[in-house]
């Protein structure tokens, strides 16, 4: 059982990427925060396999998140996918020099979570 | 030690063959690399050997025995000759046979002669280590073997040697002999193989080169190294030149060379880019797909803009790790997709008009066509027409492009009319200020497209005919016709206003064969005028204790001098109020003018009116063009037109055409 934190403002979007998530039949328990303050509050109560995280967010946005995790050394090995719109494809470079492992371009899809998840070497069961 | 003492030394070592390797060119180089050591082996041999016989020489004089100690001074002589010797231009060879023979005759002296208790015999150890090492593997076997089959014919052939060496100290003193020899051998071997392979390696490494230098020289891609500063590095590629439009790059940043063509976020994106790449922390694939400079402009100073896409990988070299960078001028390229795109997008359109068509009655077409043509025909002759105001001209060009329009809607040729909508925005843009040159080009420019589009069409008409059957064949009467098409198009508009309306014509067999255009724009005006003024919504109608369907009725009589039509629907009627309070509005009328209905009347026909204020009247009505050209072509068939209103209950029109026109 993995844990996977979905970190996302808009319902709506935290719910089609649970559900797109769930086609890759990992067997997995969902945690969601829908900003970076309560997102990184997630991560203190449980110890997370992977984090999939929108850029645009209100409150701590998806850039401080990753900093103040990344220089929290008890997250510092968490695997962080960043979930952006095409709109902000510029901001790819800058997540993962801050230390994201991975993005994704909406429209999110089966097919690009399989890739990515099984980059980090997060086989499926 | 100062680095011109260095050289001299150096120099007087290797016989002054390191001067001639460095005069030497490339090639020769290797050759002069094999004699500096041989030299140099050859001149430490003889000096050590002179200074080791000047030694015992003078040793042996003191100790009274003049002639050996002569000789051996003699010897150490000839050594430093020998040094001097090598110093010239003769050929290494002779020099050194020259010095190596006399070594290997006093090496057979001093073993004759045993020295103290027989030690000078190690002499010969020294000569196969000097002999195989200055002359080479051939010369020195040779001589080494000579050597030992001298020393064993000394021992063996009674009364050569002057001390008699003990068996055991014979079979010692050649068996190391022997042991030396082999050594040395196969040391210089091994060392002739080494080289050899060296050699290969070498020259491998030299093609290799060569071929590089020729692909970088001759490729069209820039290529060059950027060190961790983002320095650009000093070897790159000739096309680097072209394709940055600049030259001189090594030392540059390429950061720098970037910054004109990019904003400041952008190069911060760039060097973000090119330092995760060299803390290799994502995959080469990774890395690939977010490449910030896959295409982007380049803007040099003073040259034309070109479109690049740079690509970068990695490379370790023996003086640390760089990146690098190959970059291709692809502006061709991306002209010709974004082309194709157009192109694709064209065919698009083409393809929705030719769904339009297919949708239309055929046999409205031709009138379309005709219609159509004739309509940019007059455009045309507006804007050439030199003797017309600019303002004049403008008025009537956007009466014949809303006429246009009009026939286009009813058709359902929607994309047309959007085309001809845009040009009457165009031209309502212009209306309302001064009117320039410029303008008018625009608009004949415009009028040019529009025509062109129009060409497209008669093309498509004629392909759909031609599976259809044939245009021409009309086997309805153009009574009909003519009916159909106004029925049409005031259900049409009525349907899209959210209105009912019933079309009934009579008799108008007489216009109908006329078949005079201006006639049909006359009822498709007047149609489209009385559906969005007169007719009401059905709810209202029913309120008013109507019908929820309006309706409209066509009919035509013969008068005494030619016909007379009656255009009449049983909507609100004129509404007064409305027109009276815009005719004020445009300055048409004084304020203090009487409600005079007829000047109100009037009014609704003066170009540009229209009681709706903005553009919600879209593609059907409401921008003031219908009754105006309602009018002006009335007076062109030298008609007469009349109104009437009947308060809440209709409009009629009436329109008088003399016979001489209609037939």
């Amino acid at each position: 059982m993995k844990n996977v934190l979905i970190v996302d403002d808009s319902k709506i979007m935290r719910n089609i990427v649970k559900n797109t998530f769930s086609l890759l039949n990992i067997s997995c328990r969902y945690y969601e925060a829908d900003d970076g303050e309560n997102a990184f509050n997630e991560l203190e109560g449980a110890s997370f396999d992977l984090v999939l995280l929108d850029w645009n967010m209100p409150r701590l946005l998806g850039i401080d998140f990753l900093k103040r995790v990344r220089d929290d050394e008890r997250f510092s090995n968490i695997p962080i996918i960043m979930v952006t719109s095409e709109a902000a494809r510029a901001n790819v470079i800058e997540a993962l020099k801050n230390g994201a492992n991975d993005y994704i371009i909406k429209p999110v899809n089966e097919q690009k979570f399989r890739e990515k998840v099984s980059n980090l070497g997060f086989a499926s069961e | 030690m100062s680095a011109a003492v260095k050289r001299k030394a150096f120099s007087l070592l290797t016989g002054g063959r390191i001067d001639l390797f460095m005069r030497a060119g490339e090639s020769r180089r290797e050759n002069y690399i094999e004699e500096a050591v041989r030299y140099s082996i050859f001149n430490v041999t003889l000096f050590l050997i002179a200074v080791w016989l000047t030694g015992f020489g003078i040793s042996v004089i003191l100790l009274g025995e003049m002639q050996r100690g002569l000789l051996d001074i003699i010897a150490a002589f000839i050594c430093l000759a020998t040094i001097i010797l090598l110093r010239t231009r003769l050929p290494f060879m002779a020099t050194a046979l020259i010095a190596v023979i006399p070594l290997e005759l006093l090496c057979v002296y001093l073993f004759m002669y045993g020295g103290n208790r027989g030690f000078a015999a190690l002499w010969i150890y020294a000569f196969p280590i000097a002999s195989a090492f200055i002359l080479g593997m051939k010369a020195g076997i040779l001589l080494s073997l000579i050597l030992f089959f001298a020393c064993a014919a000394v021992i063996m052939i009674p009364g050569l040697a002057y001390y008699i060496y003990p068996l055991p100290i014979v079979f010692r003193l050649l068996g190391v002999y022997v042991l030396i020899f082999i050594l040395t051998i196969v040391y210089e071997y091994l060392r002739l193989i080494k080289d050899r392979w060296i050699k290969r390696l070498t020259d491998d490494l030299q093609e290799e080169r060569d071929e590089i230098a020729a692909m970088k020289d001759n490729l069209n891609v820039g290529l060059f190294l950027i060190s961790r500063e983002f320095i650009i590095q000093p070897q790159y590629s000739r096309a680097l030149e072209d394709v940055f439009s600049d030259s001189g790059f090594s030392g540059r940043s390429f950061l720098n060379l970037l910054s004109s063509s990019l904003q400041a976020k952008e190069i911060d994106t760039v060097k973000d880019y090119l330092e995760m790449m060299f803390a290799r922390s994502h995959s080469q694939k990774l890395m690939e797909e977010i490449n910030p400079l896959h295409e982007f402009k380049y803007l040099p100073a003073g040259k034309p803009e070109k479109t690049l896409r740079c690509r970068f990988a990695l490379v370790d070299r023996g003086s640390g790790v760089f990146i690098l960078v190959t970059v291709q001028d692809i502006t061709v390229e991306t002209e010709l997709r974004l082309q194709f795109a157009e192109e694709q997008n064209k065919r698009q359109e083409e393809m929705n008009a030719l769904f339009e068509i297919i949708r239309v009655d055929p046999v409205l077409f031709p009138d379309f066509i005709e219609d159509t043509e004739e309509g940019f025909q007059q455009i045309n002759d507006i804007l050439k027409d030199k003797a017309l105001s600019a303002r004049d001209a403008i008025v009537k060009i956007y009466q014949l492009a809303h006429a246009i329009k009009s026939d286009a809607v009813i058709l359902g040729l929607d994309s047309f009319a959007g085309k001809v909508h845009a040009l009457e925005t165009m031209i309502k843009t212009i209306r309302e200020k001064e009117v320039l040159f410029s303008d008018m080009l625009l608009i004949t420019i415009e009028v040019q497209n529009l025509m062109k589009e129009k060409d497209s069409f008669s093309a498509i008409v004629d392909r759909i005919a031609s599976f259809r059957g044939g245009l021409a064949e009309r086997n309805r009467l153009n009574e009909s016709i003519l009916a159909d098409t106004l029925a049409k198009a005031s259900g049409k508009m009525a349907a899209e206003l959210g209105k009912e309306v019933r079309f009934a014509a009579a008799d108008i067999g007489l216009i109908a064969e006329s078949n005079n255009r201006l006639i049909k724009d006359i009822l498709t005006q007047l149609v489209r005028n009385a559906v969005y003024h007169g007719i009401e919504a059905p709810e209202d109608r029913i309120a008013a204790g109507k019908d929820a369907a309006g309706l409209i009725q066509l009919s035509v009589k013969r008068t005494g001098t030619g016909i007379s039509i009656l255009f009449e629907d049983d909507g609100r009627g004129i509404d007064f109020t409305g027109i009276a309070a815009r005719a004020q509005q445009m300055g048409l009328i004084q304020d203090n003018m009487p409600e005079d209905k007829r000047v109100l009347t009037n009014a609704i026909f003066y170009p540009g009116f229209s009681t709706s204020t903005n553009d919600e009247g879209g593609l059907y009505a409401g921008r003031g063009v219908g009754l105006s050209l309602v009018k002006s072509l009335v007076l062109e068939l030298s008609g007469q037109l009349r109104v009437k209103s009947k308060n809440g209950r209709g409009t009629i029109f009436r329109i008088d055409i003399p016979s001489a026109i209609v037939s």
